[in-house]
């Protein structure tokens, strides 16, 4: 369940007055000292995945050599097989029945499809910087990032992230934009793809690996 | 306008069938859609289609949607789209850019009354600050200086109240012409073209200048979503579903005025 725990950008002078008193009581900033734990390293971790993003969008090389790096990235920084289960909606139970190998490829897959999203609407996200606005801790493993891309034009658009843990690291989970969850969008077209081959997942394999 | 307000409800009805005033004929088609919908599926609110999360909108007509779906496709295709393509071709961005901002200063009243109706006085002095300012200093609404003021523009509309009020949402609906919709949704369309000032003003005059507020708001609305649609019919594995996840995700995030409720979340799977 949710905590409702928000965790703002703190000024210099909150951290001071809120480590001091982190150090008498094991609250900093109105909440438990683990989750303002989590709070910071979960928009620490948001920083660095959108400054690579940026230097990926930013960067040299066309769109084929930029899916390649933002595949590697997702690959490091994206809760892969969560992800990989959570677009299969109701269907998430053949995930299980997948040999070891045919999960790997599934997984894969879906980061490429992933990718393409991403090069698809590239030049959206050719911002200059990433911003943290805040956070919410839900739970250890589920945190919300608050952040803004700023452009040289002066334009912000606004993006959450969804933090969770996977093998003891940080991980996305998903990331909302202009109030549409990508995973979620996903789920809802993987579902479709599934449904349309008589409810086998190879149905959506098969898509993914002509279309990924 | 004073000899407007006193029609009745029957008269603007019968009338708006007579005359054909676009924004009445839609007003009621989507009055007819919204309480045409079955019973058990009007009950079945906030009911998603795999139980998964509010994100997701039950959608038990799915079979007669994607046929109104393909038929709004095919006129989008032939009429919307082209109509759109050419809006951008032959008027430069700083035009579409006045002609967005005038229609959004110009619906400010529906956004008004529904600020008022959820009970949000903050966003209702926005809303009036930002009509002040955009109609004096903006020359007529064309430019949005209130923005530049710190004003963030913001919408609201009755399907939105509706929801707020907690009506539920009813299950997807593809209306014709209109497009994605709830039951809910089209309620709130006919509410707000019923209380929109621009409908009785414009009543008696001929239709195309009745319509065009209605009709400016479409293309301008059409040329605005163009690259994205464009995007989605390419790469979506299916363009029915991806524009109705879209459209609920939106509607979900405006009515909420953009802030994400966490209940409303899907749960991550716990697997590593």
């Amino acid at each position: 369940m949710t905590k409702d725990i928000v965790h703002t950008r703190p000024s210099r002078r909150s951290i001071l007055a809120g480590a001091t008193a982190a150090l008498f009581s094991g609250f900093t900033f109105g909440m438990p000292a683990n989750d303002a734990q989590a709070a910071t390293a979960a928009e620490n971790f948001i920083k660095d995945v959108g400054t690579r993003i940026l230097g990926v969008v930013n960067g040299g090389g066309n769109n084929t050599s930029k899916k390649d790096k933002f595949f590697n990235l997702l690959w490091s920084k994206a809760a892969r097989a969560k992800i990989a289960v959570f677009s299969l909606g109701s269907y998430g139970s053949q995930y299980r029945s997948l040999s070891g190998s045919s999960k790997n490829e599934y997984v894969r897959l879906v980061m490429r499809f992933v990718a393409g999203v991403f090069i698809r609407h590239i030049n959206d996200f050719a911002g200059n910087e990433i911003k943290i606005l805040g956070s919410t801790v839900r739970s250890s493993r589920d945190i919300i990032v608050r952040s803004q891309v700023l452009y040289s034009s002066g334009r912000k658009l606004d993006v959450q992230w969804r933090v969770t843990t996977s093998g003891g690291a940080l991980k996305v989970f998903d990331v909302r934009v202009s109030g549409v969850w990508l995973a979620t969008t996903q789920k809802s077209e993987f579902v479709s793809i599934i449904r349309r081959n008589d409810g086998k997942i190879q149905g959506l394999i098969e898509y993914l690996r002509s279309n990924a | 306008m004073g000899g407007q307000s006193r029609k009745t409800l029957a008269q603007m009805l019968w009338r708006s069938f007579g005359l054909g005033r676009l924004g009445g004929i839609l007003a009621i088609a989507m009055l007819v859609m919204a309480i045409s919908v079955p019973a058990s599926y009007a009950d079945d609110v906030d009911d998603y289609d795999d139980g998964s999360s509010a994100l997701d909108l039950a959608d038990p007509l799915e079979p007669v949607n994607r046929v109104i779906f393909t038929l709004n496709d095919a006129v989008d295709l032939v009429v919307f789209r082209p109509v759109a393509i050419t809006y951008r071709a032959v008027l430069p961005p700083p035009v579409r850019l006045g002609l967005a901002n005038f229609l959004s200063n110009a619906a400010t009243p529906i956004t008004l009354a529904n600020d008022l109706l959820q009970g949000n006085s903050d966003r209702a002095s926005t809303t009036v600050a930002r009509f002040f300012v955009n109609t004096i200093a903006g020359i007529g609404g064309i430019n949005d200086v209130a923005s530049q003021a710190g004003w963030e523009r913001h919408t609201e509309d009755f399907g939105q109240t509706l929801a707020v009020w907690g009506f539920p949402s009813g299950p997807y609906i593809v209306a014709p012409i209109l497009g994605p919709s709830t039951p809910r949704h089209l309620v709130g369309r006919a509410v707000d073209v019923l209380a929109n000032p621009w409908t009785w003003i414009l009543w008696d005059n001929s239709f195309i200048e009745a319509s065009s507020p209605t009709l400016a708001t479409m293309v301008s609305a059409r040329e605005d979503a163009l690259d994205v649609l464009d995007s989605v019919r390419e790469s979506s594995p299916d363009y029915y579903t991806t524009l109705k996840t879209l459209y609920w995700q939106s509607r979900v995030s405006e009515i909420n005025n953009g802030e994400i409720v966490e209940d409303e979340l899907p749960d991550i799977p716990d697997i590593r």
